[in-house]
Parts: C-alpha cells; sequence; structure tokens
C-alpha cells in the first residue's frame, strides 16, 4: 500500500526559508524554528538535502570550464588596435588616461613599441584604394583590400610566421579549418604562413597568407554587414566557372570577392590579375563550401 | 586577463553556444577597456565587469533575437506546487547541465549570479539593472524551475518517491 503524505503547513513554511537557510540569510530565530523542524521532518530534511547537492553541483559543473586560449588573444590583439581609441578631450582626460594604465598593468597588456605612434586616430594605410562613390562592387571589395594592406602590408604580417598550434588558437574552432584548406588549395610552392583573427574599422576578418618568395596572397573572410554585390559585373572569366567573383586592382594589388549567404570572401595578392584569378579559382570554390557548412 | 575564465563560463551558460559566448565577452572586454575612466577606484571591478557583459549580452539578444520583454512564471501556479519530488543521487553533470540549460534566460542567469557565483542580490540587482526584489523572485523561481527539470530525470530513471522513502 502506498502512503501518501500530505505536508501540514509549517511543513510548507519552513521550505520557503530552505534556500534562504542554504545561504544562510535567516534571522536568528528564524534559523532556529528551521531547525527544530528539520530534526522532526524527514521529508524536509530529505529536500534540504537534495538542494544543497544541487547548489554544489551545479556551482561545481558550472565552473569547470575554461576559457580558451585563442580568446584570450583576441582581446589583447583587439585593444591593441589604434582605432579602438576614441577618448574625448575633457576634464577628466587625464584621470581616465591614468585609469586607463592601471587597468593595461591589470590585464597584463603590452604597450606598443615606442615608435609606433597611435596619433589621434588611425594610422592611414600606406596604400590607399581608390572608389567612386557609385562603384558597389568597388566599395565592397575595398574591405577586403584594406585589410590587406593594414595586417598584411603595414603591420608586417606577411614577414611573420605562425606555426599550426598558434595558426588553430588564433583562429578558433570555427575558422581554424580555413588553414587545412588554404594549405591544399593553393598553388604550388605556397606556404601559408599566418593564419589569424584580424580586426580594421571595427570589423573582424578572418586572415591567412600565403607565401611564395616575393609573392604574398591574402586569403580574408568577413561578415557581412548589409554588402551585397550588383548582381552584374562578375568577372566573365569566373563566372564562366559559376563563380560570380567580382575583381579590382589598385595599385598593383589584384583583389577577387565573392560574396555567401553571410560572409564575405576576398583573395588578394600582389601577382598579376590572371595569376590571381587561378588562386582565386582554386580557392573559393573550398572556402564557398567551407562557410556553407558553418551557415547551415 | 582577469575574471576571463568567469565572463566566459557565464557568458557560455548565458547564451549556450560557445563561439556566440567568446564573441560576447571580447565584446565586454573592449566596452571595459573603452569605458574604463567611468569605473570609480575602490568600487568592485568584477561586478563592473559582469555589468558590461550582462549590457553586451541584452544588446545581442534584441538585435538577434528581438527578445526584450520578459514573461515571468505565474506565481499562483509556482505557489500551489507544494510536493517537491525527489531527485536523483547519481546525476551526471551533463544531467545538470542540460536541465539548468532549459530554464528561461532571465532566470538562469540570475541563478548564475547568485548561487553560482555568489553575488549578493544587491550585486545581481545592478548587474542586470533590474529591482533587487525582482532578482529574488526569479532566483526563488529558477531554482524551482532547476528542481523541476531535474525531477523530469527521475522520472525517466524509474525513481518514486515511495522508493526514496522506503
Amino acid at each position: 500500500m502506498t502512503i501518501v503524505k500530505f505536508e501540514n503547513g509549517e511543513c510548507k513554511r519552513v521550505r520557503s526559508y530552505l534556500d534562504s537557510y542554504l545561504s544562510n540569510e535567516l534571522m536568528v530565530e528564524t534559523n532556529l524554528e528551521v531547525l527544530k523542524h528539520l530534526e522532526g521532518c524527514t521529508d524536509c530534511s530529505r529536500i534540504l538535502d537534495d538542494r544543497a547537492r544541487i547548489k554544489a553541483q551545479l556551482k561545481q559543473v558550472a565552473l569547470n570550464v575554461q576559457a580558451p586560449e585563442a580568446l584570450r588573444d583576441r582581446i589583447r590583439s583587439d585593444i591593441r588596435r589604434p582605432n579602438r581609441f576614441n577618448f574625448n578631450l575633457n576634464p577628466t582626460w587625464m584621470l581616465a588616461a591614468a585609469a586607463v594604465i592601471v587597468l593595461a598593468i591589470g590585464l597584463g597588456i603590452y604597450f606598443r613599441p615606442v615608435g609606433q605612434s597611435r596619433g589621434s586616430g588611425p594610422k592611414p594605410l600606406s596604400v590607399i584604394a581608390e572608389v567612386n562613390p557609385g562603384d558597389v562592387a568597388g566599395q565592397i571589395l575595398k574591405v577586403g583590400f584594406d585589410d590587406h594592406v593594414f595586417c598584411a602590408i603595414d603591420h608586417n604580417m606577411a614577414n611573420k610566421r605562425f606555426n599550426s598550434v598558434e595558426m588553430s588558437e588564433r583562429l578558433g574552432p570555427k575558422y581554424a579549418g580555413l588553414v587545412e584548406l588554404a594549405k591544399e588549395k593553393m598553388p604550388q610552392g605556397f606556404e601559408v604562413v599566418i593564419g589569424h583573427l584580424c580586426h580594421y574599422q571595427s570589423r573582424e576578418f578572418t586572415h591567412v597568407i600565403a607565401r611564395r618568395e616575393g609573392e604574398v596572397v591574402s586569403l580574408i573572410v568577413t561578415r557581412k554587414n548589409g554588402e551585397a554585390f550588383p548582381a552584374e559585373g562578375a568577372s566573365a572569366v569566373m563566372n564562366a566557372a559559376g563563380l560570380p567573383v567580382h575583381e579590382a586592382s589598385w595599385n598593383n594589388i589584384q583583389v577577387a570577392g565573392l560574396e555567401t549567404s553571410n560572409y564575405l570572401v576576398f583573395v588578394i595578392s600582389n601577382d598579376t590579375r590572371k595569376e590571381n584569378e587561378q588562386i582565386a579559382s582554386s580557392l573559393m570554390p573550398a572556402v564557398s563550401d567551407f562557410l556553407r557548412k558553418l551557415e547551415a | 586577463m582577469p575574471h576571463l575564465n568567469d565572463l566566459f563560463r557565464t557568458a557560455l551558460r548565458v547564451i549556450g553556444n560557445r563561439s556566440e559566448a567568446e564573441d560576447l565577452v571580447q565584446e565586454a572586454y573592449l566596452q571595459a577597456w573603452k569605458s574604463f575612466h567611468r569605473f570609480e577606484p575602490g568600487t568592485n571591478c568584477r561586478a563592473w565587469m559582469y555589468k558590461i557583459l550582462f549590457h553586451v549580452i541584452q544588446h545581442h539578444r534584441r538585435k538577434w533575437y528581438n527578445k526584450s520583454s520578459v514573461i515571468d512564471a505565474d506565481d499562483s501556479v509556482m505557489e500551489t506546487v507544494a510536493y517537491e519530488p525527489a531527485i536523483p543521487q547519481d546525476l551526471s553533470d551533463e544531467d545538470v547541465l542540460a536541465a539548468f540549460d532549459k530554464i528561461p534566460q532571465h532566470y538562469r542567469e540570475v541563478v548564475l549570479l547568485a548561487d553560482v557565483h555568489e553575488f549578493s542580490y544587491k550585486e545581481v540587482a545592478d548587474t542586470l539593472a533590474v529591482p533587487v526584489g525582482t532578482v529574488m523572485s526569479r532566483l526563488s523561481r529558477g531554482r524551482k524551475l532547476l528542481r523541476q527539470e531535474l525531477a523530469g530525470f527521475a522520472m525517466n530513471y524509474g525513481i518514486k518517491e515511495e522508493d526514496r522513502s522506503a
């Protein structure tokens, strides 16, 4: 026979105190009342034990997570970017500057070497892409071009080298696959030297750089921010291969751009237009498939 | 980098998506960096960072999910549930997380801040920009919802109250 026990009013009242009892929030008198009740009520004691156990287990399991090392790097990298600084000159500016230095020490951030002045705003790029206001495709291609100039050229990343582990950490699990993809699809002789997350003008880019002697190729992927290439004007060569790729060139730097539902993909190089088209035609279908899987 | 692990854990449990949690924590640090002149020396830096993180999370939620309103559970229904079923002794960590992740976000936030990260009611209220009374009621309801979810595991495991009291 099953005996169904109905709680009396005292049980109900004590149970409403149990969470506060566990958190030591009760007045002394109420605390004593709860203790006294628990001594004689096995049901309420069992409920108290359950609640304490759940609370402890939730705390233990929720705290058993570490932030990925790549996130730490991304934050450091972002904070070091010059155009992140936008303080107004006001009477409290000096105090704010002092506070920022204190935070910098706290965060373990190192400052840029002397000689790389931040100035009052972002440093102008060494190569400027001139685009007519009505040239929609040109404006979009300039997004990838500017990041290539900012990162690969002006910050000299093309002459640096990360190992595979560093690239994976910097790209994070979501985009790390782009490195292997680039290694596989880049023409023979190219070496993938950089894979990281990069920022320019408050925009995040996944940036993979490959080199072959003096040739520098950037594969850049960034989330769309409302951009859409015009239906007309895609490269005839690429269109024939089923890839609506748009192209432009500034200062002998070639840019090819493709869009997926959520991303813009750019291949930028200091090669000739034809060579850049060949690299793009090898890379872009695979990158496009990779991104479609992310979008799915 | 102070508090990074705690902020990431919090964002991950609130948002439930690792990649989005990383983005939100990154944005929180950048905002903290830019607005550090507003930080009052001598106050709790950890609480200040959490406040920024939840501001970023709320902005993200409004932007992507258009979820600005909170539908609190009906007190009258909750309070009539006097019976509290048994919860299995051998719940795995995954069971606890799965049950916790089923709780609506606004309750989850408060339980996380109060029970996991041990903030005071006042600090939770400041962090989430809600009154202390709201914190207390959401905390109470959040804990109840978690217990109900976990009790569901008891049913799945075939554990009944009479088994426990036998």
